[in-house]
């Protein structure tokens, strides 16, 4: 998976950069809206993650010659701006996603994610880590066979977490997934959900499934130690 | 127009104007007993002449008399120039008549017998000179001469001079007494007005420094207190205002300084020296929690920026307010539950608005109330249909009562109600502040009651039917 990172910040580009390609990703970085729409137009790229504010040609003139180009691949705009009209104007400009400065690196590794995935993935009814197993049609969730109960949240939880392996999922992302609650939680209410899930499925087994990335949220993930 | 500008000018034409018709007034009084007095003078002069002219002709008794007569009547009259007699028997036979001087043609006598009275005095005019008169018929005792006629005129140029001077008097005394009124009210005026200047330059001194200045009321007098009364009421309520926005300004940087001193000496000692890898991590770690509220507190400060720029428009979407509370005290259960609370909801209603803004409004109050309540304690979100048009949502909370000077402040932001700021687990005070921008968005407004055991917060929305 290619990715084209436009971004003037030089600092930024540059843990952008360096973030997408050891999340897995092949990234190319431009530092001006003129380089980047030359390299857009000319290479081929599965996402493009474009500022707004650029030299040269700002962000929306460079997405509105991509797509006047017939250039299909999602965008995803990165700004300091968070003003409706800037958000309306992207999107009808075609811009697939669009994050607000200051943003949580794993809300935009999530992100392209998702704009990657968008129509690709056929939901599997079953999904396992470890010796954890989640049937979503039966909505039923055992671990080493044993039945696990699960309240619908817990249960759309650890759907998430399990849909998501090994990205860091932040607990605003997760308050807005699982309980559409679309603000910052001053509390920490997503820790005791998580709390009280991690006493599910995890306390008394092994390996360890969740686990807390400090300053970033939790990941579900199998390590071998 | 100057004149609309200036309340000095227009008091001081207003004084002049007054004075000069009090002035004509006066004039024309003393101007009218002058003149009647004269004429009494002139009449006196003339009754005087008449009664003379009465005696001698009663003296006449015999032809011989008749003979001597102006004679007598002629030296009656020396040194009186200024004086005419005409004297004539009844056939109109001249007897006596001052020599260079005619009266007038109409000047004839009424077939009487009594002596003549003031009203009888006439006034008239032969060139420049004025002449003041009487005509009268006195009985004789002479046979053949029952009556004769008597003319008698008074030449009162003296008089007439007089008057003229007197008039030129008044006339100097109008106009001196016109400027003089004048400039006494200009000057007035300007000493009248002293206290707006006094207020002036109090005012010119209230600077951001000396917000606490108000216009000594004592000293202003009383036509002035109602505008010394608003004014100072203007001032308090900028100055209310001022420290509220300088309190902000001075929480935001205090508010800001921790986090970044934090992550300033964190990093400075762990680049100090060589560590091991989980030793970095961990200050990384522990920097981006501090980045994280940091991010927070600047995603809250533009929120609360945009909404007292007015530039926050609440949607308009229905939005069910039961099953957003619902979803609500679902998502803070286990919050609540760790904490020994349960929360309770009851009531239906829905609003237009924003469903995101009014979801962040309610969790502010829902995980505020939880966070206030002791273990075993229950919190309330009650939904009540204040009537037809308006929505009540009721959060309440027991606990100790906010003492009263605490719960104006408590939609400030940065306010919070424990003094040790920095003391608050997590979030930075903004929590209140922003339900209540979030509240006049949506054209409702909020309030806060708190007693010995429980506070409530209400917010009152413009309800859909």
């Amino acid at each position: 998976m290619k990715i084209l990172i436009v971004e003037d910040e030089p600092k930024t580009g540059t843990y952008l950069k360096q973030g997408l390609t050891e999340a897995g990703f092949i990234t190319d970085l431009a530092v001006t809206g003129t380089d980047g729409q030359y390299l857009a137009l000319t290479e081929t790229f599965d996402l493009i993650i474009l500022d707004v504010m650029l030299p040269g040609i700002n962000g929306w003139d460079v997405l509105r010659a991509l797509r006047a180009a017939g250039k299909s691949m999602p965008v995803l705009f990165l700004t300091a701006r968070d003003q409706v009209d800037d958000r309306v104007k992207g999107l009808e400009l075609g811009a697939d996603d669009y994050l607000v400065k200051p943003f949580a690196f794993s809300e935009l590794l999530a992100r392209v994610r998702t704009l990657l995935r968008r129509g690709k993935v056929v939901e599997p009814d079953t999904l396992t880590i470890a010796d954890l197993e989640v049937n979503f049609v039966r909505r039923r969730a055992s671990r080493s066979g044993q039945r696990i109960d699960l309240t619908a949240k817990e249960f759309m939880l650890l759907t998430l977490f399990l849909q998501r392996q090994g990205e860091v999922l932040s607990r605003t992302l997760i308050a807005s997934q699982v309980w559409d609650m679309n603000f910052d939680s001053d509390t920490n209410v997503v820790e005791v959900a998580i709390r009280r899930l991690r006493a599910k499925i995890d306390d008394t087994f092994e390996p360890k499934l969740i686990h807390t990335v400090r300053g970033m949220g939790y990941v579900m993930e199998l390590r071998n130690q | 127009m100057i004149l609309q500008r200036s309340i000095t000018l227009r008091l001081a034409l207003l004084f002049a104007l007054a004075t000069m018709l009090l002035l004509a007034g006066i004039g024309y009084f003393l101007n009218r007993s002058v003149e009647s007095h004269l004429a009494d003078m002139d009449w006196g002069e003339i009754h005087g002449k008449w009664e003379l002219t009465q005696n001698l002709i009663e003296e006449i008794h015999t032809p011989t008399d008749l003979a001597a007569f102006p004679q007598l009547l002629e030296g009656a009259l020396v040194g009186h120039p200024e004086l005419f007699v005409t004297v004539k028997d009844q056939t109109g036979k001249i007897l006596y008549a001052t020599s260079g001087f005619s009266f007038p043609q109409q000047f004839v006598a009424k077939d009487m017998n009594a002596p003549p009275t003031f009203s009888a005095m006439t006034t008239w005019h032969d060139g420049e000179h004025m002449f003041r008169g009487t005509v009268a018929t006195i009985a004789s005792n002479l046979a053949g001469h029952p009556r004769f006629t008597v003319e008698i005129a008074l030449e009162n140029d003296e008089h007439q001079h007089f008057l003229d001077h007197f008039h030129r008097l008044l006339l100097t005394a109008l106009l001196f007494g016109m400027t003089a009124a004048g400039a006494l009210g200009w000057f007035i005026a300007r000493r009248g007005l002293l206290p707006v200047r006094d207020m002036a330059a109090v005012a010119r001194n209230i600077s951001v420094a000396h917000l606490n200045e108000r216009l000594p009321f004592d000293s202003v007098p009383m036509e002035l207190r109602d505008l010394a009364m608003a004014f100072n009421g203007m001032l308090s309520r900028l100055e209310d205002s001022f420290h509220r926005l300088t309190d902000f300004s001075s929480d935001i940087a205090h508010e800001l300084r921790t986090p970044i001193n934090n992550l300033m000496v964190q990093s400075q000692v762990a680049l100090s020296q060589a560590r091991n890898t989980e030793q970095y991590q961990d200050v990384i770690a522990s920097n981006l929690e501090e980045f994280d509220r940091l991010a927070r507190m600047i995603a809250d400060m533009l929120f609360l920026a945009k909404a007292d720029n007015g530039l926050m428009v609440a949607g308009r979407q229905q939005v069910d307010l039961e099953t957003e509370i619902e979803r609500l005290a679902e998502f803070f259960s286990p919050f609540a539950e760790d904490r020994g609370v349960t929360i309770i909801t009851t009531g239906v209603g829905t609003v237009t608005g924003d469903r995101i803004m009014l979801q962040r409004a309610i969790a502010n109050l829902l995980s505020n109330a939880i966070t206030h309540t002791a273990p075993g304690g229950q919190v309330q979100i009650r939904l009540i249909n204040e009537s037809a048009a308006l929505l009540r949502v009721e959060v309440e909370n027991p606990g100790k009562a906010i003492p009263v000077e605490q719960l104006g402040r408590i939609f400030d932001r940065f306010y919070r109600l424990d003094p040790a700021r920095g003391a608050a687990p997590d979030g930075v005070g903004l929590g209140l502040a922003i339900t209540k921008s979030i509240v006049i968005a949506h054209k409702g407004y909020i309030a806060v009651s708190s007693d010995y055991n429980a506070t409530v917060f209400t917010i009152t929305l413009p309800a859909t039917s």
